[in-house]
């Protein structure tokens, strides 16, 4: 029997063909391959046309997809599950924002595209790439695809807290990594170390955030 | 900086839409009196539109996997519909569940229609019994009958001044297609019975070729179920061949089917049916 709100197979299709971009380009960064990338993107589409009853009507179709798409990634493509590819834990990157000034922040952006300087853009790919898988996955549902932080929680079955710091921590480290080139394309001078300290940025949980705002007002 | 040690912790979450609206106003403020808080905002902003870019670009959707996509996705839906004929496929069919074979199309002409003579009705609503359900093997039939009829039919009219006529019997706007670039004749047209609805039959020869085709309302002819979907003109075009006859169909945005039924090859067919709009 069909359930009231299901989705039709034609509407289905129409409406999951429209996210291909969006799959391919996951898939594309989990797998790094191409041809590996649009199997499973189409492995993905196939299970999700059969689970499509379980899609609820209303909620966020990509997301839905997505989370579909990392299950049929860790089952299929990474037998043995999904290690973990950097341990939960304090953050032991020395590097932090914290000693990057305003000057040298604005030194690598493009002013007219919005976006990082050409020299530094073309950087980006390969940083991204070098990220740990869980700090590549979450940077590119949240940057690229714009899902939000309980819809990152549920594609990577983690809490939003982690996801919050996995966030940070890639990002962070992308930073790094595009201040470690615009340094060495000169496109940045060295940078005094100033004020703030890497503790600064060690606090990423909001949760704590609140609790500290809840307690001081 | 102490301000800054208080806010930095809020700038992703701010800059990703996580906030409350009162902790957005927080961090508003705060970005109008730091210089560097701001900057930190506008590095991850254009951080963020690189990585969509770069994301993007190395991922692109090609024509042919997008088409590939597509034919394993109307593959399921198939499989799917054998499994379960009874519900969703039955309300797109509708009534048209198969057209009637040609010994009653011989028997309902425009004017015998018209007259609403309740013999024709009779015939067809037999007929029609046999196809009750819509299961593959109704559609395949449809296709059958459609392809048989093209062999073997001739058409009743070769005035195109019936066609308003034509028009009311069918239910949908029936133009003829400009095969005129394909060197086509005219040679006449129909009315093709179904079980309580009515196709046009058009009728043309293209270098000696036989070549029909059948203009019905869309929403009622799942055609395309079994046959394999292809990309035209940017179109979406479904072909196959029956008994030697290709058949190339596709859907105009109102809801207007086509289908060409040809001697000529599946390319041909489909080039046909796709130039008609």
């Amino acid at each position: 029997m069909n359930r009231p709100g299901r989705l039709t197979s034609r509407v289905f299709e129409t409406e999951a063909l429209a996210e291909l971009p969006a799959l391919l380009g996951v898939a594309t960064r989990l797998t790094k391959n191409p041809a590996d990338a649009q199997d499973l993107v189409q492995d993905t589409l196939l299970k999700a046309m059969r689970a499509r009853d379980q899609f609820e009507a209303g909620t966020n179709l990509r997301a839905w997809l997505i989370r579909i798409l990392m299950n049929t990634f860790i089952n299929r493509y990474r037998r043995g599950g999904l290690e973990r590819s950097v341990l939960e834990g304090p953050d032991a990157d020395p590097l932090a924002d914290g000693w990057i000034s305003a000057q040298t922040m604005e030194a690598m952006r493009d002013p007219e595209s919005q976006a990082l300087r050409p020299m530094l853009a073309s950087e980006i790919g390969r940083a991204l790439d070098e990220l740990p898988e869980d700090y590549r996955t979450a940077v590119v549902l949240s940057d690229v695809e714009e899902l939000s932080y309980k819809e990152i929680a549920d594609v990577m079955g983690c809490p939003i807290g982690t996801v919050m710091s996995r966030l940070h921590r890639g990002r962070r480290l992308l930073k790094g990594r595009l201040y470690e080139h615009a340094r060495a394309m000169g496109i940045v001078g060295p940078e005094a170390q100033v004020g703030e300290s890497s503790q600064v940025e060690a606090v990423v949980e909001l949760d704590q955030y609140r609790a500290r705002k809840a307690v001081g007002s | 900086m102490s301000t800054c040690r208080h806010f930095v912790p809020l700038l992703e979450p701010f800059r990703d839409g996580e906030l409350s609206p009162s902790e957005v106003v927080d961090v508003e403020t705060h970005l109008v009196e730091c210089e560097r808080c701001s900057e930190r905002v506008r590095l991850a902003e254009a951080m963020r539109v690189s990585l969509k870019e770069v994301v993007r670009a190395g991922a692109p959707v090609t024509d042919s996997f997008e088409e590939r996509i597509r034919l394993a996705l109307s593959a399921e839906r198939e499989r799917e519909e054998r499994r379960e004929p009874a519900h969703e496929a039955q309300l797109r069919m509708l009534s048209w569940r198969s057209i009637v074979p040609i010994a009653a199309a011989a028997a309902v002409v425009l004017a015998y229609a018209a007259s609403a003579n309740n013999r024709t009705t009779d015939v067809a609503s037999s007929r029609a019994s046999m196809y009750q359900s819509s299961t593959p093997a109704s559609v395949e039939k449809l296709l059958e009958d459609l392809v048989s009829n093209h062999e073997h039919s001739s058409p009743q009219y070769t005035e195109q001044s019936v066609l308003p006529q034509l028009e009311s019997e069918v239910g949908v706007p029936v133009k003829l297609p400009n095969f005129k670039p394909f060197g086509a004749s005219w040679e006449g047209l129909s009315v093709v019975p179904v079980s309580n609805q009515r196709a046009a039959s058009l009728r043309y020869r293209i270098a000696g070729h036989r070549l029909t085709v059948y203009v019905y309302d869309a929403a009622r002819v799942p055609v395309g179920s079994m046959l394999q979907q292809r990309v035209v003109r940017d179109e979406p075009v479904y072909v196959g061949s029956r008994h030697g006859v290709s058949i190339a169909a596709t859907e105009r945005r109102n809801g207007v089917g086509y289908l060409v039924a040809t001697d000529l090859n599946k390319d041909e067919s489909a080039e046909l049916v796709a130039s008609i709009y």
